[in-house]
């Protein structure tokens, strides 16, 4: 058996092997109540790189905890100039043109490298049945536009709608501050029926489930994530490093899949 | 460090046997958690049957611990259940139990029991582990309502919380107490560490459904590695997952050490079997 040490060194090197890119980054003060309540940009890039996550996809807590228009607008601000940081937009439908008009906000949000987007339905009390959302999701569908969703911000029945609704739109699910092993007989039916249904890694804390993901949908399916600074970046990264798959798997979930994703979009 | 003590092979000091009732496990045979335990170089794994805890089959729990004992020796131990709807039946056959070899501690849930830990339905339970010298695994949660939607509130932890571990340590400080999860969530876990400042045999462990940045270092801080035991929830939660929080903490590796292994083999008595 490996010693305590030796097996510290080893996680070390693993990670620095598998270029980890983080889809799931965020600045900003958190309504999440921590014994390390870190929010500032600088201070996120200096966990990253002790970590050893070299890329991060961010989104501002502004954004969700107060106004998308507002907290994306900030986002641009702190993360210009800082190449390991992409953007990730709020964004809400349009009916109420609280972001002005939809197309002209996407095209602005593409040519500012924003390549993601996320949406709280119930934080930000809408709909994302059709007779609401139906617009917004189009046009994502229409861009390739990765969509970030929580899982506690929908229904299961509402995520299969988008999932088979919108066939091209990636729908990355998210599982942050919540018991995840419960949500397993919702997760495999819709993994199963729903190609275009992602999983960000950062909360596959049921026992297991990452390996048996990765064995009956493949490795293509997920996309690692951290929930950093909420959540302990060294959790998503061993189900990665010693998850029980190759090593081509482990790279694709650690940043290929993203890339991917990224690549897809629409300009 | 002790440096006498050279057995430093990682223990898992909370772990479960079976179903849950309430979800998905996809693979909870005896054969994959020794083969997981294998690949993580976890050299004892102490184990509760859900059974038991999630429905009052305390029996049923007991026969099936004692069969994973016996397939796997040496490596998977076993705690018995203590039951308070069922007081006296519960001990009884904990007590048997914890007479065969492999049996290190009694586990009890007073969420899922529904029954809050100070109550005295517990009495019966702490003073037999205080006149044996039995560890005992408590689960702890936070009972406060969230800070993020939808502001989740689990009645039933109530009955969990760790400043009622508090009462209890009060009454029987000589009782070796482990609260599981430190807490659970934040406010929970301000808590376990004041309990745990506060009583020199109450320990936290750090396994469950969060993963809290910076806890690790926190709670070395608080309370001091020497009160820490790593635990993985399985076949709950994932080991790989808490097992990298302490792998990777901002910490010594000596302190390292004591949460992965030293603390659990000394309060079990791993080294002197």
């Amino acid at each position: 058996m490996e010693s305590i040490d030796e097996m510290i060194r080893r996680f070390s090197n693993d990670k620095k092997k598998l270029h980890f890119f983080d889809a799931n980054c965020w600045i900003g003060k958190s309504n999440n109540l921590s014994s390390v309540p870190l929010s500032k940009t600088n201070e996120i890039i200096e966990q990253m790189d002790y970590y050893g996550i070299e890329r991060a996809i961010v989104s501002h807590t502004l954004s969700m905890y107060y106004h998308p228009l507002v907290g994306n607008k900030y986002l641009l601000e702190e993360i210009n100039g800082i190449n390991k940081l992409q953007g990730c937009f709020v964004l809400l439908p349009p009916s109420t043109k609280e972001m002005g008009l939809l197309d002209e906000y996407i095209d602005n949000m593409l040519s500012r490298e924003v390549r993601a987007v996320r949406i709280f339905p119930k934080s930000h009390h809408f709909s994302i049945e059709d007779w609401s959302s139906a617009v917004l999701l189009g046009k994502l569908e229409e861009r390739r536009i990765p969509l970030f969703i929580w899982s506690r911000e929908t229904e299961w029945d509402n995520l299969y709608k988008i999932c088979k609704n919108y066939p091209r739109l990636p729908v990355i699910l998210e599982q942050p501050d919540e018991e995840t092993a419960l949500n397993g007989r919702f997760l495999f039916p819709l993994l199963e029926k729903c190609k275009n249904l992602f999983l960000e890694v950062h909360n596959c804390i049921l026992y297991l489930e990452i390996d048996e993901v990765v064995k009956r949908f493949g490795a293509e399916r997920l996309i690692f994530g951290t929930y950093l600074p909420v959540d302990d970046p060294n959790a998503s990264l061993m189900l990665v490093t010693d998850g029980d798959f190759s090593q081509i798997e482990k790279e694709k979930i650690a940043h290929k899949n993203l890339e991917k994703l990224i690549k897809g979009v629409l300009v | 460090m002790n440096k006498e003590i050279i057995d430093v092979s990682i223990v898992d000091a909370h772990a479960h046997l079976g179903y849950s009732t309430k979800f998905y496990m996809p693979d909870i045979s005896l054969e994959r958690m020794v083969n997981i335990m294998n690949k993580l170089n976890i050299k004892r794994i102490c184990c509760s049957h859900l059974a038991g805890l999630s429905a009052h089959h305390f029996e049923y729990a007991h026969r099936e611990t004692l069969k994973a004992i016996k397939q796997y020796p040496r490596r998977i131990f076993g705690y018995a259940i203590y039951d308070p709807n069922f007081p006296e039946d519960s001990l009884q056959s904990a007590k048997e139990y914890l007479t065969i070899d492999g049996f290190i501690g009694i586990k009890i849930h007073p969420a899922m029991h529904t029954y809050a830990v100070d109550g005295e339905k517990y009495n019966p339970l702490w003073r037999y582990a205080v006149d044996n010298n039995v560890p005992v695994l408590s689960h702890t949660w936070d009972a406060t309502l969230q800070t993020t939607y939808p502001y989740e509130l689990v009645p039933n932890q109530i009955y969990a919380q760790p400043k009622l571990i508090g009462r209890v340590a009060q009454r029987y400080p000589e009782a070796k107490i482990i609260m599981a999860h430190a807490g659970g969530r934040y406010r929970g876990h301000l808590q376990a560490i004041e309990v745990a400042q506060r009583y020199e045999n109450v320990y936290v462990d750090i396994c469950g459904s969060t993963i809290s940045f910076g806890l690790i270092e926190w709670l070395v801080k608080e309370i001091g590695a020497n009160k820490i035991l790593y635990g993985s929830d399985l076949t709950w939660n994932e080991p790989r997952a808490h097992l990298s929080r302490v792998l990777g903490a901002k910490i010594t590796l000596d302190e390292k050490n004591y949460i992965l292994s030293l603390n659990a083999s000394n309060l079990f008595k791993f080294n002197f079997q």
